[in-house]
């Protein structure tokens, strides 16, 4: 057991689209990125919804373009051309702050590398996200120490990510993930650097925040992974197959 | 070394700014080293300097010092047996015949024994000696060095020329070595004579004679072997004890005080230039700091490249000898070009304090300064070495791993560098609040009133030539000439008087008020004649009584208008107007009536006026009418209604058409012009802080534009996190400038306590401001926290334009 008791997840994820309704919904996506004068293309002819409340694993050899796409999709790129709709508005038609705004809004990132702040312990690190979505001080309070209390974590908040074993230090992370309440959790690799238990232990939280209602995206390489998503998106050179 | 070469043209940026960054401090470090050589520093050029004293009048009542009078000098010589030699002179002024045109110059006369006490070395000739001192010896001269360039045009052939003064023909027989005159004012002009006491009849003979006359007078003296001053100086006071009792009336409030004659020749210049020393030391400080910064920013930034090679096999010591040689690289191209930079700053500082540093003309380059520069290049050598040494200490594997990010060795780099900055921010807060109360001191003191208004004023002092104006008639005659030829449009008033407000040179005189004799409780009263008018054209109000009219110029008995002081110490309880009181003739130049005393009735009470520095305490002052008597030098006043300089050049011309023979040794001009030069003090100390406090300020934002970018550099993956969580570019400013202003805090907090002890160093140099200020520590914060907030605005940019997806990216 990773965990110092099994998380509780609530289903508290935003209604921002009804289950089965399309969240996420991409048309003729494309990245290239300009190179000695040719354009190299990393992302081809994207075309893909995503509906609410679905639990997709993008699969695909390295450099096929997931962790590109998995940015895309979460604002965190914007040299894209094509259509992209994000709970019924208009990525592509977006200035930068407007975008960047929505996904503020609506996501949730879970990263391999946990990209916990070395120098804030871990109630502090639950807070950052909140701190951003100029949430009073007391509410924000309440919600880390719920947070904390869900994920089993109570024993841990005052320790630096360092002091954390690296499955730990992931639950931390999907905790930050999802303090916010995003409709969508976006995860690259998140088990990419767990041993297997590990893994398997936050595939099974992933599992429980999807049957209360998060959308969930992740990047893998693990078929068992793979598995515990509804579907499977396979990238190969940039192009969906 | 080829390497270190090739490594340092590869980083261009690095290496300018470190070679600039250097060659300030060190330039900077070796003008101010070699100005303090040449003043305080080098032995004063006579033999066996250090038994040289001056021997000052002291006043019992308070600290003040004055001048000795001729008669107690020749006393005190009489009495004493801890000197080899004591010695006098005097001043006074004379007109120079020459083909190109009459010039008025100063002389000295001086005591047969004067150099041989004094004992400079002749550049050409002799020396006087006591033969030329004998009645009926030929009149011969000793020039100093700045006459024989300045109007012999050096001529080696000078020795049996002819001098032509007013006073008589000299003979010059010898020139002294440059930087060997003395005293102050001798240096000051460009160009002086020494001439024997006897050969000469003085023009102050009358005040020479007079026990009470403590004006214009040196006293020199050489301590016997083995005697040091304190000994010398109880066996002075034994014998002014003596003095004060055979002569009550004039020394009953004197004592005597020995002062080391270099630090007379310093004349307190000494607190200024150990602030100019300790600004500099700081500012070389702050230049080290910044190159060992920036050696922590080029190491850390290479961590992986000299990981690299120590994992190839290349020894730590190897890699630390690169680096090293890298720094003397930069070390040795900013000594010399520091260098010229100290060459050309000490012409600057010569040419900025030319009527305010003494021994300036001795200030030159020398070995010792060219050592205190290789030792300044040679310490920032090692400090910048030293910083790049510290980063290769961790362990190689991070550094290979991350490629020199988010190492802990890069943690480390951090920390020492924000201890530097803060180091910098505190060093720049106490050059600045140096600078900043002397700002303060300087605009408080340009705002005192000096009691008239010197704005619309033409004034210049002018000197009678001897024969034609021995009557004072004559003398008086004169002015009522020069006021004549003044009568222009533009031009309200002319008035004359003996002396003039902010300009040393008046006498004073004791104060007998009714019947009562002559007080011994104050220091007597500043003695001044003026014109009727004077007061309506200086604008001093006159607050009681009236003041002179043509008229009183020769009523008897004399009238008096007296300063408010002078009232209320007098006649505490009493209206002044009416009342008697005795005074002295107290203008000692040319004065036969030198000393007598004069019974005058009081019918003017006037404003105080600032007599000799805007700083001063309020001076007693007893106005006379100019009769009483003519003065033979004096002072011409001339109130304009249009801007004065307009009239200067008229004015100049009408005075000089008046009489060749008239010559004014202050040159005509414009009152606020000549006012102006009486603060080169105040002004040069002010602009020399105020250029290092400018340079310690862009040292200190350098320094923290180097952290704070770098910090940025190293943190672009957390700042690619925060995005990710939400975080918008204004949040990224606020957490740059969260960290900025904590080193700022810092440093202020430290510096504060530093700038309090350097306040109260520099509290000599300060007036009306506290060393403590609040007004200057809240502005300087102020001007810190401005700078830090723009030195941490180019990586606050740039952290609230972090794309997450690159910055994660980099991780």
């Amino acid at each position: 057991m990773i965990f110092a008791k099994k998380a509780e997840v609530t289903p508290e994820a935003r209604v921002v689209a009804q289950p089965g309704e399309t969240l996420i919904a991409l048309r003729g996506v494309e990245r290239w990125y300009e190179a000695g004068g040719s354009r190299n293309y990393v992302l081809r002819n994207i075309t893909l919804d995503i509906a609410a409340g679905d639990f997709v694993s993008i699969m695909g050899p390295s450099g096929a373009g997931k962790s590109t796409l998995l940015n895309l999709l979460g604002m965190l790129d914007s040299g894209w051309s094509g259509q992209y709709w994000l709970a019924g508005e208009g990525v592509h038609a977006l200035p930068h702050k407007s975008r960047v705004a929505l996904g503020k809004r609506h996501i949730g990132f879970v990263f391999q590398q946990y990209h916990l702040l070395d120098d804030l312990t871990v109630a502090e690190n639950l807070d950052v996200p909140l701190s951003y979505r100029d949430v009073p001080r007391a509410k924000r309070q309440a919600l880390v120490a719920d947070t904390l209390d869900r994920f089993g974590i109570v024993g841990k908040k005052d320790l630096y990510p360092q002091q954390l074993s690296g499955g730990q230090q992931q639950l931390v992370g999907i905790a930050r993930a999802v303090i916010a309440e995003p409709a969508v959790i976006l995860a690259d690799e998140p088990t990419g650097n767990l041993h297997s238990s590990q893994g398997r232990e936050i595939m099974s939280l992933f599992r429980e925040l999807n049957a209360r209602g998060t959308t969930i995206v992740q990047v893998t390489h693990s078929e068992e992974n793979a598995a515990a998503g509804k579907r499977i998106v396979t990238l190969r050179d940039g192009w969906m197959t | 070394m080829s390497q270190a070469i090739r490594a340092l043209i590869r980083s261009p940026i690095y290496s300018v700014i470190a070679i600039l960054t250097l060659a300030l401090g060190i330039g900077a470090s070796t003008a101010a080293y070699t100005v303090l050589n040449g003043i305080l520093l080098a032995p004063l050029p006579y033999a066996q300097p250090d038994r040289l004293v001056a021997v000052l009048s002291s006043s019992t009542h308070d600290t003040t010092t004055g001048l000795m009078s001729y008669p107690d000098f020749q006393d005190y010589d009489r009495s004493q047996d801890v000197f080899t030699g004591m010695a006098f002179m005097t001043g006074g002024s004379a007109t120079l015949h020459r083909a190109e045109g009459n010039v008025t110059i100063w002389f000295a006369t001086v005591t047969d024994n004067f150099f041989s006490v004094l004992r400079p070395r002749p550049a050409i000739g002799r020396l006087l000696t006591s033969e030329d001192n004998r009645p009926g010896a030929p009149p011969v001269t000793v020039l100093t060095h700045d006459m024989w360039v300045n109007y012999f045009a050096a001529d080696p052939h000078v020795i049996g020329r002819n001098v032509d003064l007013s006073t008589g023909h000299f003979t010059v027989v010898g020139v002294l070595e440059t930087g060997a005159a003395y005293p102050d004012w001798i240096r000051y002009n460009d160009g002086a004579l020494y001439v024997p006491m006897n050969s000469m009849r003085s023009p102050n003979s009358a005040a020479l004679n007079s026990r009470a006359s403590h004006s214009d007078s040196r006293v020199i003296a050489r301590l016997r072997p083995g005697l040091t001053q304190g000994p010398a100086e109880q066996q002075m006071r034994t014998i002014a004890r003596r003095l004060a009792a055979e002569y009550p009336a004039t020394d009953s409030t004197l004592s005597v005080r020995l002062n080391p004659l270099r630090v007379e020749v310093q004349q307190g210049v000494g607190p200024a230039l150990t602030v100019l020393a300790a600004a500099v030391a700081l500012v070389l400080l702050l230049a080290t700091a910044d190159v060992a910064n920036l050696g922590l920013v080029r190491a850390t930034g290479r961590a992986r490249e000299i990981a690299v090679r120590i994992s190839l096999g290349a020894s730590r010591g190897r890699v630390i000898r690169a680096m090293l040689f890298e720094s003397a690289v930069l070390a040795t191209a900013a000594g010399i070009l520091g260098l010229s930079l100290a060459l050309l700053g000490v012409r600057a500082l010569a040419a900025s304090a030319q009527t305010y540093l003494p021994r300036l003309d001795e200030v030159h380059l020398d070995l010792g300064t060219l050592a205190v520069a290789l030792a300044a290049t040679a310490l920032a050598c090692v400090l910048a070495a030293l910083a790049p040494i510290a980063v290769t200490r961790g362990d190689l594997l991070p550094a290979l791993k991350a490629g020199g990010r988010g190492t802990s060795a890069d943690r480390r780099s951090v920390r020492l560098r924000s201890l530097i900055v803060v180091a910098q921010v505190a060093l720049s807060v106490v050059l600045v609040t140096g600078a900043g109360l002397l700002i303060r001191s300087y605009s408080l003191l340009r705002s005192v009133d000096p009691g008239y208004d010197p704005s619309h004023l033409i004034t210049w002092d002018f000197d009678t030539p001897e024969a034609r104006f021995a009557d004072p008639a004559a003398r008086l005659d004169l002015m009522q000439r020069i006021a004549d030829a003044m009568r222009l449009p533009g031009v309200q008033s002319v008035v004359f008087a003996n002396h003039i407000p902010l300009e040393f040179g008046s006498t004073s005189t004791p104060v007998g008020p009714d019947n009562r004799g002559y007080t011994t409780d104050s220091a007597g009263a500043i003695f001044e004649v003026v014109t009727p008018g004077y007061f309506a054209a200086m604008h001093i109000p006159v607050l009681r009584g009236r003041e002179f009219t043509d008229a009183d110029l020769r009523s008897t008995p004399v009238p008096a208008i007296v300063s408010a002081a002078t009232a209320r110490h007098y006649w505490p309880n009493a209206d002044p107007i009416g009342h008697e009181m005795t005074v002295t003739s107290a203008v000692h130049y040319k004065n036969p009536d030198f000393g007598k005393p004069i019974r005058a009735t009081v019918i003017g009470v006037v404003g105080e006026v600032k007599k000799f520095s805007l700083d001063e305490k309020v001076q007693q002052t007893v106005y006379l009418p100019i009769t009483h008597p003519v003065p033979a030098a004096a002072w011409a006043i001339v109130r304009t209604t249009v801007s004065p300089k307009s009239l200067v050049s008229i004015i100049r011309r009408r005075f000089n058409a008046l009489d060749p023979n008239l010559a004014t040794t202050t040159g005509i001009s414009d009152e606020l012009t000549r006012v102006d030069g009486g603060f080169a003090g105040p002004q040069f100390q002010m602009s020399v802080l105020g250029l290092f406090s400018l340079l310690a300020l862009v040292l200190a934002a350098l320094g923290l534009y180097g952290v704070i970018a770098y910090s940025v550099t190293q943190r672009t993956s957390e700042l690619g996190i925060r995005m990710a969580l939400g975080a918008r570019g204004s949040d990224m400013v606020s957490l740059v400038a969260r960290s900025a202003s904590a080193l700022v805090v810092g440093g202020l907090a430290l510096g504060a306590c530093g700038a309090f002890v350097l306040g109260r160093a520099m509290q000599s140099l300060l007036y009306g401001v506290q060393s403590g200020d609040p007004v200057t520590f809240v502005s300087v914060a102020g001007i810190l926290m401005v700078v830090g907030a723009l030195a941490s605005y180019l990586p606050a940019r740039r952290a609230a334009r972090v794309e997450p997806v690159i910055a994660l990216r980099a991780e």
